[in-house]
Order: C-alpha cells, then sequence, then structure tokens
C-alpha cells in the first residue's frame, strides 16, 4: 500500500507539471519508438508472407526467356522437367508448376481483352488459382476443353460458366468445352505484379518503377495475368512447344533460392532467363534484414542515453532546489529511505509513461512506413519480445539515472535545508 | 560572459551532463551524415564510371508474345555509324552470353555463373573504370583460330582467386559450346561498386535483370570478340565525346529507333535507345530517396536530441529562477542574463560537440564492424556536425534566454519568501 501511495504522489507531480513531464519523456518516447518500429514493420511482413504468401503470390516465380541474347533458344516444354530436378534437387517442395503460351489475345471494347494460354497441366495452381469447379486440365485432355478464368462469362456477356458449358470464341477454330472454372482471386491479387509490387498504390508509379530502371528491370508487358480473362486450352499436339511464360510455386522462404537454382541450370542449358518474383518479401524473410538490428539498437540506446542524462540531470537540480520540500517531509517524520523512495519513485513513472507512448509512436511510424511502401503485403504487428525488452531497458535506465538524485536528496540534512530559508 | 563561464565551472556535474546529452546528439549526427550523404556521394561518384557519355542500343527486353526479334547485326551497326556522321562516335558491338567459369588450378572449384562479354578492344572506352592490375585486350589477342587472353571485373577474379591481384597470369576455364575454353588472364579491372557487399547481399533483383542490364554489375568476364565467333549482336555501345554530342546521337538514333525512356517501346519490337546517363540519373534519384525514406527515423534523432538539449536548458533555467532574480536585484540587465544563459547553452553544446566527435567516429568504426555499413567518417562532415552543435546550442538556448531575461526579480524573490 505504502509503494502503491508513493507511486501515486509522483504520478500527482508529474501532472502537476505536465510542460516539464512531456519534455522529460521525449529520450524515453523516441528510444522505445525507434526501437521497436523496424521489428514491428519487418515481423508484420514476415507474417503476412508466411500467411497469405498464396494470395500475395509470394510463392510465386514467373520464368521467361532473355530476349537480348537472341542467338539463344527460347522456353520449351522440356524445360519444365528440367525446372522441376532444379527444384527438387535438395529437397524443396514445388507446389506447382506449369507452362503457357499466349495463342491469342481477343480485344473488346471498354473490357481486358480475353486471352487464350495454351497451357501445360498444372499452370492454373502455378499462376495462383484455385478451383471453383470441375478440374483442371490434364494430359489428355483434347483440344475443345478448357479451364476459364472467373471473368469470362461477363466477358462473353453469360450470367455465369460451369463446368459442361460449352463457349464459342470469335476467331478461335473450335467451340470450347469448359470443364473447370477458376475461383475469382482477392482485389490485392489482381493489381499486384510478378514483383510483388501493388499497381496500384500511389507511390508505384513515382517511387517503384523508377527504382526497378534504376535496378535494371524493365517492365513487362502482362496485364493479362491480373484480367480473370484467361481461358486456358491444352496445347495441340504437334504445335510449337515454345512456351512464353514457365509459373511455379515453392515456399515463400525458398522463393530466392529456388529462383537462383533455376537460373543456374537454364543457363547450363544454353538458355538466358528472367525470373521474376516478388523482391522484397524474400529479403525481409531473409536474415539480411537482421543487419539493421545493430543499427536499430545503437539508436535506442542513444535515445535511452540523453533520455537518462537529461532525467538525471534534472532529478540532480530538482534535489538541490526541492530541499526546503524535502526538509519539511523530513521534519514530518518521513525518513531517509522514503525521500529516496519518492525519487526513484517518480523515475520510474516517468520510464513507464515514456515507453508507453513510446510503444504506441512506434506503431505510428510502423504505419506510416509500411503506408510508404508500394509493395503488396508489406505491413506491420506489435513485436511483443522486442517491446518487452524496451520498456525493461527504459524502467532499467529510469531508475538508474533517478538513483543518485535520490541518494543526494536523502542525504539532505533538513535543518540546513530549512535554515537556507 | 564570464559569468557563464564562471556557472559553467561552479556546477560540473550539470555542465557535464549537459554536454553529454550534446555529445550523444553530435555522435548521431556523425553518423547520420557519414552514413546517408557519405553513401550517397560516393555512390554518385561509382556510377559515374559506369559510361556517363556511353548511348547502348538493343532488343527490347520484353518482347510481346510472338513478335519477330528486330535484328542486331553488321548492317544495323553500319547504320549507326551512318547516322551519327560527324559526332566522332565510337561505335563498339558485343556479344553477352551466361557460362560457368572457373580458375584452371583449382579443378575442385564449383564452377561459378559468370556473363562473358565478347568485345573488341574499343570496349574499354565505354567505361571510366580504371585497371587494377595487368593490361586491357589487345588486337593481337583475337588472333584465329583461337583467341585465348581475358579481362576479369575485379568482383568476378575475387570469386574465382583467393588474391584478385593474382589473376593476371593465371588461366580460368570457360564453358562454350558445352567445351571448357582456357583462357589467360590478362588484367583485372578496379571494382567500380564501393558498396559491392551490401548490393550483393540485398540484391534480390539480380534475377529480374536481362543480360544487357546485369552488364552493369560488373561481375563479368571480358574476352575478345572473336570468341563467340559470329552472329548477331547483344548489343552495342556507343561513346560520344561529350554530353552535347550524347544528346545528339540519341535525337538521331531515335529516329529509327525506339527510345528506351519511353516505357510503351520496351514492349514493341524495334531496337531500343538506352542512355547510360539517364539510366545513371535515375538511379542517383533512387539511392537518394530510398536513403531519404530510411534517414527519416535518424534525422528524427538529431530532432530529439535537439529537443532535449533545448528542454534540458529550459527546465534548467526554470529551476534557477531564485538565481537569476538575485542576478538581476545585483544589477544586471535583461541582456546580460539573456547573454549570460545563451552563452552557457553555446559552450556546453559545443564542448559536448567536440567531445561528440570521437564518439561519433568510434560509434562510427563498432557500426562498421558490426554490420557491414559503409559508415565514412571524413573532416567536412565533423565541421558539419559541430555546426549542428553550435546550432543546437544557439536554439536551445534562445527559449530559456528569453524565459530568464523576462523574469521580475521582486515577484520571484517574494514568492520565495511568501
Amino acid at each position: 500500500m505504502r509503494w502503491l501511495a508513493v507511486f501515486g504522489s509522483a504520478l500527482r507531480r508529474l501532472r502537476q507539471r505536465p510542460v516539464r513531464t512531456f519534455l522529460l519523456l521525449q529520450g524515453t518516447i523516441w528510444g522505445v519508438a525507434v526501437a521497436i518500429f523496424p521489428s514491428a514493420v519487418i515481423q508484420g511482413t514476415r507474417e503476412a508472407a508466411r500467411t497469405q504468401g498464396f494470395e500475395l503470390g509470394a510463392d510465386r516465380i514467373a520464368i521467361r526467356a532473355d530476349t537480348t541474347p537472341h542467338e539463344a533458344r527460347g522456353l520449351v516444354r522440356a524445360d519444365l522437367e528440367r525446372i522441376r530436378a532444379a527444384v527438387e534437387s535438395d529437397g524443396t517442395v514445388l507446389a506447382a508448376l506449369g507452362g503457357a503460351r499466349v495463342a491469342t489475345s481477343l480485344p473488346q471494347e471498354g473490357r481486358e481483352p480475353l486471352t487464350v494460354l495454351e497451357a501445360t497441366p498444372g499452370v492454373e495452381p502455378a499462376r495462383g488459382h484455385v478451383l471453383a469447379a470441375g478440374r483442371w486440365l490434364t494430359a489428355e485432355d483434347g483440344p475443345t476443353h478448357c479451364v476459364v478464368e472467373s471473368g469470362v462469362a461477363a466477358w462473353l456477356g453469360r450470367s455465369a460458366l460451369e463446368p459442361g458449358d460449352r463457349i464459342q470464341l470469335a476467331g478461335w477454330p473450335a467451340a470450347l468445352d469448359v470443364v473447370g472454372v477458376c475461383a475469382p482471386r482477392s482485389a490485392q491479387a489482381r493489381r499486384t505484379n510478378d514483383l510483388g509490387f501493388d499497381l496500384e498504390h500511389p507511390l508505384y508509379r513515382k517511387v517503384g518503377v523508377p527504382l526497378l530502371f534504376a535496378m535494371g528491370i524493365m517492365p513487362v508487358p502482362d496485364a493479362w495475368k491480373r484480367s480473370e480473362t484467361c481461358v486456358h486450352v491444352p496445347a495441340p499436339p504437334g504445335a510449337t512447344d515454345e512456351l512464353h511464360w514457365v509459373f511455379l510455386r515453392v515456399d515463400p522462404s525458398a522463393v530466392s533460392e529456388t529462383a537462383a537454382r533455376v537460373r543456374e541450370r537454364m543457363n547450363d542449358d544454353g538458355l538466358a532467363v528472367v525470373m521474376l518474383y516478388p523482391l522484397v518479401l524474400p529479403m525481409i524473410l531473409g536474415d539480411a534484414v537482421e543487419r539493421f538490428d545493430a543499427v536499430n539498437l545503437a539508436m535506442f540506446l542513444a535515445c535511452l542515453l540523453m533520455g537518462a542524462v537529461v532525467m538525471l540531470n534534472l532529478g540532480l537540480l530538482a534535489a538541490l532546489t526541492r530541499s526546503r520540500e524535502i526538509a519539511i517531509r523530513r521534519t514530518e517524520g518521513a525518513t531517509r529511505g522514503d525521500i529516496a523512495l519518492q525519487f526513484v519513485a517518480e523515475g520510474l513513472v516517468l520510464a513507464l509513461l515514456g515507453a508507453a507512448l513510446g510503444c504506441a509512436l512506434g506503431m505510428l511510424l510502423a504505419h506510416l512506413r509500411a503506408s510508404l511502401e508500394p509493395v503488396a503485403g508489406f505491413t506491420w504487428t506489435f513485436p511483443v519480445r522486442e517491446a518487452s525488452v524496451a520498456v525493461l531497458v527504459a524502467l532499467l535506465a529510469g531508475l538508474l539515472a533517478s538513483l543518485l538524485p535520490a541518494l543526494r536528496a536523502a542525504r539532505q540534512d533538513p535543518v540546513q535545508g530549512l535554515a537556507d530559508e | 560572459m564570464g559569468e557563464g563561464l564562471r556557472h559553467v565551472a561552479r556546477h560540473p556535474l550539470r555542465s557535464i551532463l549537459t554536454a553529454f546529452t550534446s555529445a550523444i546528439a553530435i555522435a548521431v549526427t556523425v553518423n547520420v551524415i557519414s552514413l546517408s550523404f557519405g553513401m550517397q556521394a560516393d555512390i554518385a561518384g561509382d556510377v559515374d564510371l559506369f559510361g556517363r557519355r556511353t548511348i547502348d542500343v538493343g532488343v527490347p527486353p520484353a518482347l510481346a508474345p510472338g513478335a519477330p526479334v528486330p535484328a542486331l547485326g553488321d548492317a544495323e551497326v553500319a547504320r549507326m555509324s551512318e547516322l551519327l556522321v560527324g559526332l566522332e562516335p565510337i561505335v563498339v558491338p558485343r556479344r553477352q552470353r551466361a557460362s560457368p567459369v572457373r580458375a584452371a588450378a583449382d579443378t575442385e572449384a564449383v564452377p561459378q555463373r559468370m556473363q562473358l562479354v565478347a568485345a573488341p578492344p574499343a570496349y574499354v572506352e565505354t567505361l571510366s573504370i580504371p585497371l587494377a592490375y595487368g593490361r586491357w585486350l589487345v588486337e593481337a589477342d583475337d588472333a584465329l583460330p583461337a583467341p585465348n587472353a581475358c579481362v576479369l571485373d575485379h568482383a568476378a577474379a575475387a570469386r574465382l582467386f583467393a588474391d584478385p591481384a593474382a589473376a593476371v597470369g593465371a588461366e580460368v576455364e570457360l564453358g562454350l559450346d558445352g567445351a571448357l575454353r582456357r583462357m589467360r588472364v590478362v588484367g583485372v579491372l578496379a571494382d567500380p561498386m564501393r558498396y559491392r557487399e551490401l548490393f550483393e547481399i540485398f540484391d534480390e533483383g539480380e534475377g529480374a535483370r536481362t543480360l544487357t542490364s546485369s552488364l552493369l554489375s560488373f561481375r563479368n568476364v571480358y574476352v575478345p570478340a572473336r570468341t563467340f565467333g559470329g552472329g548477331a549482336y547483344t548489343g552495342v555501345s556507343i561513346v560520344l565525346p561529350d554530353d552535347e554530342a550524347v544528346l545528339e546521337a540519341q535525337a538521331r538514333l531515335i529516329r529509327v529507333w525506339a527510345d528506351a525512356s519511353d516505357l510503351r517501346a520496351l514492349s514493341g519490337s524495334s531496337l531500343i535507345v538506352f542512355v547510360r546517363r539517364q539510366w545513371m540519373e535515375a538511379l542517383g534519384a533512387s539511392t537518394m530517396q530510398g536513403s531519404m525514406l530510411g534517414n527519416i527515423v535518424w534525422l528524427l534523432i538529431v530532432l530529439v536530441a535537439a529537443v532535449m538539449i533545448s528542454t534540458l536548458n529550459l527546465i534548467t533555467v526554470r529551476e534557477r529562477y531564485d538565481e537569476v532574480a538575485l542576478r538581476r536585484c545585483e544589477g544586471a540587465r535583461r541582456v546580460d542574463i539573456a547573454m549570460q544563459i545563451t552563452f552557457e547553452g553555446m559552450t556546453t553544446a559545443v564542448i559536448g560537440g567536440l567531445a561528440g566527435l570521437p564518439i561519433g567516429y568510434f560509434g562510427a568504426s563498432v557500426m562498421r564492424s558490426i554490420v557491414g555499413f559503409p559508415f565514412r567518417f571524413e573532416l567536412r562532415y565533423a565541421i558539419a556536425a559541430t555546426g549542428v552543435a553550435v546550432l543546437l546550442g544557439l536554439l536551445s538556448s534562445v527559449v530559456p534566454a528569453r524565459h530568464a531575461a523576462a523574469l521580475q526579480p521582486a515577484r520571484v524573490l517574494g514568492r520565495r519568501l511568501r
């Protein structure tokens, strides 16, 4: 009870001088905020990549042949097996793999064109589709079978398409029997490109595109991937076995290494490839980002040290200027311990308050930072472990900073204190 | 002033603590400056070596499905020379491949995938990178039947040999068309990327670059032009004598081929014209934007430090009302009080700032060894930081000084006696 009373009176004293208290809190607030905000962003984004990797496309790699060295060959169907072997060579689980050739694109006024893809079995899930009805294409399917994306029905002016329906596309030689219908993808997935950028983010054009250009990465004309108006048909036998794109899905944390391995394997076969996969998420999932921790820790300690020094300095001053108050309390019966406790309590309350406000400010900074990033899945969460450590360290700093003033105040002679008046 | 100094000396602990806060603030400032500005200046300097006066003509990186690949052979090279007549261009066609490479002496080594660039000796003109060791390729290296000399980028040499300096004279094995080809290393180019390590750690975009654009990662092996035999070129680099000629050449070339700065052109099926300087500027702007985002936090901390010192001075003054009032009674004018407080603030800030320089330097060294970040410490940063210290002192004293000067001594002392 006595402790509670001491803390209560410390709180009252801090409340009586709000400006002084607020200024005193600065160091702790900024220190804690700086300590936890990068972790908040990194942990939140890691969690998003792990839990919603499929929706965000964080598990997807799209491959095309590099057109710049044109003496080299293009991607062919036989490359799919080479890619499978390269991915599985170290035990990485391949979730899906397939290739596609853009056979034709049918324009329609005011709509995304409808794209017919000559596909190898497995390409629909490899592109991140989920089956709504029916089944995927298989090797046994004939040239009149197709799997349609969710927007095809509306494109054809029909209310819905179901397995068993027959569709006729202008300019396509045969009527097609629908064997499977894809579920509509999330709005986020439909505006995210292969590199993981949110194309509708206000900063994508201003920051994202120039950044990619600076990195030597050129934009790819591939609006059809996000159109929801693709029709997948089996590649006709005897036709060209060229593939424009190969898609594969692996665990989000393995994307980077898998891409590097596939690239090497393709290089060995005389094929230069361009691999498109989310650029930022693998970096966040990797260990390299931990390097920033030391910088954050240094900043945290610098801020906290400044805060503690200010507290210490003012505590010492207070011990001098409040000598009259201290003397009166001593004559009223307060022990040296009570006086010291009062100073320590004030330091602790300040540290606790600063840490709490720092956590809030940290989350605000994290939110701001995440919203400035045109990357799909870039978000934040409350980093429990880092926040607890920061709060504990802040409390310790508060305690240490108030010890010296507390001792000095306790040592004051009440008679002298009053006589000075 | 004398009074100010006396006051600083009379309260050593308080002065030391205030100076300490200032020292940390300055140390942080030094780090901020050396991290962001130093790195930016370095990158700008590096990029300058990548060929400021070079224009590349090549195949678009993302042909629309089914679109024909535009031809790039001797006829197109001749056309370029013809278009640029009078501008004194150096026209350098090249062929590129990604290929496994290893040191011939180290048969156990796993071959490293690298870019092979086959180009005539004039290729070195497309860059401003000096040679670190040995010499560049000459015509005689391209002697048929099998050219057998090569030059390595420093990063390539470092991957293949324990000591890049020892690469000159050694042999490397290149995988070409399914066979191994031995080449003698005659030179090593200097590494134009000071932050290579950082670049490679965070370079997730490597796989998304085309052969042409990854040329500028500088991990290449340069071989004589005839090494790959004939066939179409991967790209053509054109070096112009000055910036004006670059603009004029660009204008002439884009009358025939597409301009790479026009994004729509990239997916067409015409050759594209890429002015390296424009790319360098984009790179500079992106680095700036990137480090701005990253440095918001750092700058906030400097701001916080300023607020803290100001707070410290303000509260110190508030708790010294009695003293100020007494001095006023003793005949000190408002101006004297304001001067004294300002002088005190400045003195402690400057002393702290000077103390902060070595702390900042030490902090930067520690960070560099722990994080591998490119912290740099230079005299001009030190001067800038000291300037910040003086400014901090001045700014943080203004409010407290005005506060103290405005005091009514009678009221303060009267309250005290009540």
